[in-house]
C-alpha cells in the first residue's frame, strides 16, 4: 500500500465534494442561498448544535431513539474539530461576518475579517494601512490582460495564460521594471500577481493625487476568494475598473486563475485587504495554507 | 456535535471502518471523515433539489438553515415530494456510500 493512500483517497473526495456543490450551486434558488448559508456538514451540525443548545434540547434530541438505522454522526464529527483547516475556518467564519455584496467593512466587522485573516494565513492584513482605505474592501473582480513590465515586452515573453492578451497601454503606475536590464524575479512576479483597485475614485484622489499614487503604486495586497478559500498576494499593478463595468476590482491571468475565477464569466466577488509587510519579507503569490 | 435531519438515512459504518483500518495518522483521517460528512451533506440536498418543486426550493434550504436537526423537515419533504422520500434518500446516500468507498479503497 503506498505510504500517501489515504492522501490520494483525500484528493478523490475532495473533487467528489466540489462536483456536488457545483451540482446544488447550478441550482438558482440554492446559488442564492448558499451564497448566506453553507455547504460545510461541519458547520451546520455546529449551526444546528447552538439551536439546540439555546432550546435545551441537545441531550433529548441526541438520546432520542433513531426511527430507522443506526447513523454515527458523532463518530465522523469528533475528529472534525481538531483538523479543520485554516482554510476551512476562514470559509466557515466568513460567511457570517462579510457582506455578500460589493461593501466597504469598516469598525468591529473589519477588525474581525483582519483577525480572521491573519490568524489563519499568517499574513498580516489590514482594511486600512496607514490611514488609507479603499472604497470597497468586498466586491466583483475581473480577468485583466497581461500588462507591459518593461518597454518593448512583448506578450511572448509571457510564460503562462497568453490567450488573455496584453493591455495595448500600460498600467496607471506604468512599467514594473525600468527596462529589460532591470526586470528581474520581483518584477516578474509583480505582473504576474497584479491587481486592480479603484484609486481612481477614492475621494481625495485628485488633491493628493502624487502622494496617493506613490503610496498605492505596486503596494502588496491580499486577495481572497470567499467562497473556496483560495487566497493571492499580489501588487496593486493598475488603477481601474470604470464603475459602469459594476466590478470594483481586477486580476492578472494568473492571480485569477489561482482564485478559481478563470473560467464562465471570468468574474467573482472577492475580498482585498493591504499587506501589512514594512519589511516586504511576504512573496507574492499563492497562499498556502 | 448534533444531528442533521437525515443522518438516520445514511449508513457509514462501513466507511468508518475501512478509515480506521487505516495506518496514516488521525489528523489525516479525521480530514477524509469530514469530507465524507460535507459529501453526503451536499449530495443528498443537491438530491433533494432534483426532486423537489422549483417553486419549494426556497421554502425547504431555509428551513435547513434554521433547523437543520429538525425532523419535520422529512415530514416536509414527504408532503411535498412523496411519502417514499425517506426510502430514497437512503438509496442515493447508499449509492454515495458506495462512491466514497471505491474513492478510499482505489
Amino acid at each position: 500500500m503506498p505510504e500517501n493512500n489515504l492522501q490520494n483517497s483525500i484528493a478523490k473526495l475532495e473533487k467528489r465534494s466540489a462536483s456536488f456543490r457545483n451540482k446544488i450551486l447550478k441550482n438558482p434558488a440554492a446559488k442564492k442561498f448558499f451564497a448566506k448559508s453553507t455547504l460545510l456538514a461541519y458547520d451546520l451540525r455546529q449551526k444546528s448544535s447552538r439551536i439546540l443548545a439555546g432550546a435545551g434540547l441537545v441531550g433529548s434530541l441526541l438520546a432520542m431513539p433513531m426511527p430507522q438505522t443506526p447513523s454515527f454522526p458523532t463518530e465522523i464529527s469528533e475528529p472534525v474539530k481538531s483538523v479543520l483547516s485554516n482554510k476551512q475556518k476562514i470559509l466557515g467564519n466568513l460567511q457570517e461576518i462579510v457582506p455578500h455584496q460589493p461593501a466597504k467593512i469598516t469598525g468591529d466587522q473589519a477588525l474581525k475579517v483582519e483577525k480572521l485573516i491573519s490568524e489563519n494565513t499568517n499574513i498580516p492584513v489590514k482594511v486600512e494601512l496607514e490611514g488609507q482605505s479603499l472604497n470597497h474592501t468586498i466586491g466583483y473582480t475581473g480577468f485583466e490582460q497581461h500588462l507591459k513590465r518593461y518597454p518593448g515586452d512583448t506578450l511572448a515573453e509571457h510564460d503562462e495564460i497568453q490567450e488573455a492578451g496584453m493591455a495595448p497601454g500600460l498600467g496607471a503606475f506604468g512599467y514594473f521594471a525600468k527596462d529589460s536590464r532591470d526586470f528581474s524575479t520581483k518584477t516578474y512576479l509583480q505582473e504576474k500577481y497584479y491587481c486592480v483597485v479603484q484609486t481612481l475614485y477614492l475621494e481625495n484622489w485628485n488633491t493628493d493625487y502624487r502622494q496617493l499614487k506613490d503610496w498605492y503604486a505596486f503596494r502588496k495586497m491580499l486577495v481572497v476568494n470567499p467562497v473556496n478559500g483560495n487566497a493571492v498576494v499580489c501588487v496593486i499593478g493598475d488603477a481601474g475598473p470604470a464603475e459602469w463595468t459594476g466590478k470594483q476590482f481586477g486580476a492578472s491571468p494568473e492571480t485569477m486563475q489561482y482564485l478559481d475565477l478563470n473560467k464562465g464569466p471570468r468574474k467573482g466577488l472577492i475580498l482585498m485587504l493591504f499587506v501589512d509587510d514594512p519589511e516586504n519579507k511576504i512573496p507574492l503569490g499563492p497562499v498556502n495554507y | 456535535m448534533s444531528p442533521l435531519f437525515f443522518d438516520h438515512l445514511v449508513i457509514k459504518t462501513e466507511i468508518i471502518e475501512l478509515i480506521n483500518k487505516k495506518p496514516e495518522p488521525e489528523n489525516q483521517k479525521g480530514k477524509a471523515l469530514q469530507l465524507i460528512d460535507d459529501i453526503f451533506y451536499q449530495g443528498i440536498v443537491a438530491h433533494i433539489l432534483e426532486k423537489l418543486n422549483p417553486k419549494h426550493h426556497d421554502t425547504f434550504l431555509n428551513q435547513v438553515h434554521e433547523r437543520p436537526y429538525d425532523p419535520e423537515l422529512i415530514s416536509y419533504l414527504k408532503e411535498h415530494i412523496g411519502p417514499d422520500i425517506e426510502d430514497d434518500i437512503r438509496k442515493a446516500a447508499n449509492k454515495i456510500v458506495k462512491q466514497i468507498l471505491k474513492d478510499l479503497s482505489d
